[in-house]
């Protein structure tokens, strides 16, 4: 029995003139309907290039993609643009980041949403409108009967993302992808559309894949976490496996990188030195090791040799030189406590 | 007690909106309305609220990058509220900012040592051992490579960048600085080093800090003191403990309430309150007026005598800003006054469960020094 959604050692890599990009390399993942997985990492992790390539975005000429993907037992890698285009809407839909250049200025935002919903069903225009309010009133525009005919500028920043919404669900997707929802939005409203998107999947019980580099975002939607690096998952697990036992030390630098609001508060932040790595230049080996603290622990392995993404326990998978043993007594003795207090 | 360093009363930036074949005055966006503040030598005050509130309006007031239309600014005793440029311009060797893009706030065409030696030329300043030395220094105390003085900004990281800026910033060794939004353009493992850069330059240099921020924990993380403001206006300022342990101002709640909590397991953030919904839009001004205060309609006369322009579509002068009276001091400041303004509208529940701040005692930070 294979998941609803099954990636198997997905790759993207885009050649350019200054070498090839893997923007995503070798990454494996399977999502249940009515479960969110949370996709975490920092700018130029590969988290967006995963999402585009999954809805099929990516332009043929540009990117090379290998692996598969399963989405209901049917296999999208090497399928037709022409058939992939006809799951996008139905099967499969994406909120975007910025919903003022994912919408078109041209048409009202009722024209964009009637469009969607017609391709995929074969109704007049009078009852796609009506389900364009219908869509509006749902994600909790107020008065949908006449915003349905304002154009995307006339909407406020939170109103358009929740147009955006609307529109990725006019379509009720089994699978649904929300890159960075709520990044650009404020905490309260950042907040209702956290609790709308948490309803309507609970309503549609799609599958939900978020994209955020916001852990508190991740915390509160996901029942599993991906923490991407370098274009690879480095730790995969449960999201209480990956916040209470998380034994990748990337992992442990996005925790305490970031100030809580939840614990006391901690004389410092304790943030993962250098910056994200190119993805031109991957470094050779773990990709982490010029920012890991721990890396010559690894006897020199860290520099040259990829690790493995490998089991530690059941359903936890991470990709570390270090012995699972060792890990965990870090986090135990180390890194828990100095997240903890001070 | 520490001195203060920067003292702001009653500031109001009221930006006019024209209408009309005549582009007469038709109202005004209030974006700053009124706030008071004081900042203490050695401390950072933390701005927050959201986005249209006023908090990046006031940090370019203070640093006169806009002319207020009303209030006082004074820094260092000195009252520099209309003060001509040519007078302003030796105060702003003490008076600096750090912007929140690092991209589009250093010069691309300008190597690193111009842009941080920029500071030195304007101002006239010769160092001892030159221009170049200073410069190559201070690179040295934001954490960069000195030998970076010829390269140009497209070839450092954002997180680089960022420090190239805190460099510009500091190259003059100010008193005060503003940073508007310093990490939110940041990656968050980068967002760290940025704070705990900005916090080892204080203890080193003796800075003063005026952090303009939305995310409350950063915010929580790097203030001694937390200005909330809504609307152009502040309504509640308080030192960070207990702003953060017991907020007064229902507003306030609901912004920490809001706050998505990073434990799965954890206590769940509460949905979000029907009362934030009706938050106005920012780019919705030409009402030019704050809404919740029309819900207080009818709530009582108008206390101060302060009233609203009539703008397009209103139908009656609505009030504009809450009753003094209602103002108190919190009996658990100390130090500071802890003001708070009653609550928005009749309705706004006094609280809104906020169980996830524990009322524990964070570890204090040592009190600024004076």
């Amino acid at each position: 029995m294979t998941a609803f959604l099954d990636v198997k050692d997905l790759r993207i890599h885009f050649p350019t003139d200054d070498g090839l990009v893997r923007s995503v390399d070798g990454l494996t993942f399977s999502l249940e309907r009515g479960k969110t997985l949370g996709i975490v990492g920092e700018s130029g992790s590969g988290k967006s290039v995963t999402s585009l390539g999954i809805l099929g975005l990516h332009k043929g000429g540009r990117a090379r993609m290998s692996g598969e993907i399963w989405l209901d037992g049917e296999e999208l890698i090497g399928a037709s643009a022409d058939h992939v285009r006809r799951l996008r809407g139905k099967k499969m839909a994406m909120i975007f980041q910025d919903p003022l250049s994912a919408m078109h200025p041209y048409y009202t935002v009722g024209d964009q949403i009637i469009e969607a919903y017609r391709i995929h069903h074969d109704v007049t225009k009078k009852v796609a409108r009506k389900h364009a309010i219908d869509m509006l009133g749902r994600v909790g525009i107020p008065e949908p009967t006449s915003r349905v005919d304002d154009y995307p500028h006339q909407f406020s920043g939170g109103m358009r993302q929740r147009a955006m919404i609307a529109m990725a669900l006019s379509c009720d997707p089994e699978l649904l992808i929300a890159d960075e929802p709520t990044t650009a939005l404020d905490v309260t409203v950042q907040a209702q559309i956290l609790d709308l998107m948490r309803d309507l999947q609970r309503e549609f019980n799609s599958a939900l894949i978020v994209i955020t580099h916001d852990l508190g975002v991740v915390a509160e939607l996901s029942d599993d976490i991906l923490v991407m690096y370098g274009g690879k998952c480095v730790e995969y697990g449960a999201a209480e496996t990956v916040f209470y036992d998380p034994e990748h030390p990337y992992t442990w630098g996005l925790l305490g990188s970031m100030p809580r609001l939840d614990r006391e508060r901690t004389e410092r932040l304790l943030p993962i030195k250098g910056s994200p790595p190119s993805l031109i230049n991957v470094p050779p080996g773990c990709a982490f090791h010029p920012r890991c603290p721990y890396a010559e622990r690894t006897e020199g392995r860290a520099e040259t040799e990829v690790p493995e993404l490998l089991k530690t326990s059941p359903g936890h998978l991470v990709r570390c030189h270090m012995a699972p043993e060792e890990r965990r007594r870090l986090w135990e003795s180390e890194i828990k406590p100095m997240l903890e207090t001070t | 007690m520490s001195e203060t360093l920067l003292s702001v009363q009653d500031l109001r930036m009221h930006f006019p909106i024209h209408k009309g074949l005549l582009r007469r005055q038709v109202g005004a966006v209030k974006a700053v309305d009124g706030i008071d503040f004081e900042v203490l030598k050695g401390e950072t005050l933390g701005l927050v609220g959201e986005s249209g509130c006023g908090k990046s309006t006031t940090g370019r007031l203070v640093t006169r990058l806009l002319e207020p239309t009303g209030g006082k600014i004074v820094f260092e005793g000195q009252d520099i509220t209309h003060m001509p440029q040519g007078r302003l311009r030796p105060l702003r060797r003490d008076m600096q900012m750090i912007f929140q893009d690092p991209y589009s706030s250093l010069n691309p065409r300008h190597t690193v040592g111009a842009i941080v030696g920029a500071p030195f030329r304007i101002q006239g300043i010769k160092t001892e051992q030159g221009t170049k030395k200073a410069v190559q220094d201070i690179l040295e105390l934001v954490g960069l490579n000195p030998e970076h003085y010829n390269r140009y900004p497209h070839e450092f990281s954002g997180g680089q960048r960022q420090r190239i800026g805190i460099a510009r910033t500091l190259a003059l060794k100010p008193k005060l600085i503003i940073a508007d939004e310093p990490v939110s353009a940041l990656d968050v493992s980068i967002q760290a080093q940025v704070v705990n850069l900005l916090e080892d330059l204080q203890n080193e240099l003796d800075l003063t800090y005026v952090v303009i921020a939305h995310d409350l924990s950063v915010v929580r993380h790097i203030s001694d003191r937390v200005a909330v403001m809504y609307l152009g206006k502040i309504v509640e300022i308080a030192d960070r403990k207990s702003l953060y342990t017991s907020p007064m101002h229902p507003y306030t709640n609901a912004l920490l309430s809001a706050v998505p909590v990073p434990d799965p397991k954890g206590p769940r953030r509460t949905r979000a309150h029907p009362a934030a919904r009706r938050r106005p839009e920012p780019d919705q001004p030409a009402a030019g007026l704050p809404l919740p205060h029309q819900v207080l309609e009818g709530a009582g006369d108008l206390q101060d005598g302060r009233t609203a322009p009539r703008a397009a579509g209103q139908r009656a002068p609505r009030r504009l800003s809450l009753p003094r009276e209602r103002a108190h001091r919190h009996p658990r400041a100390r130090d500071h006054h802890r003001l708070t303004v009653g609550a928005p509208w009749p309705g706004w529940p006094r609280s809104v469960p906020h169980s996830r701040l524990e009322p524990t005692p964070a570890t204090e930070r040592p009190p600024p020094r004076g």
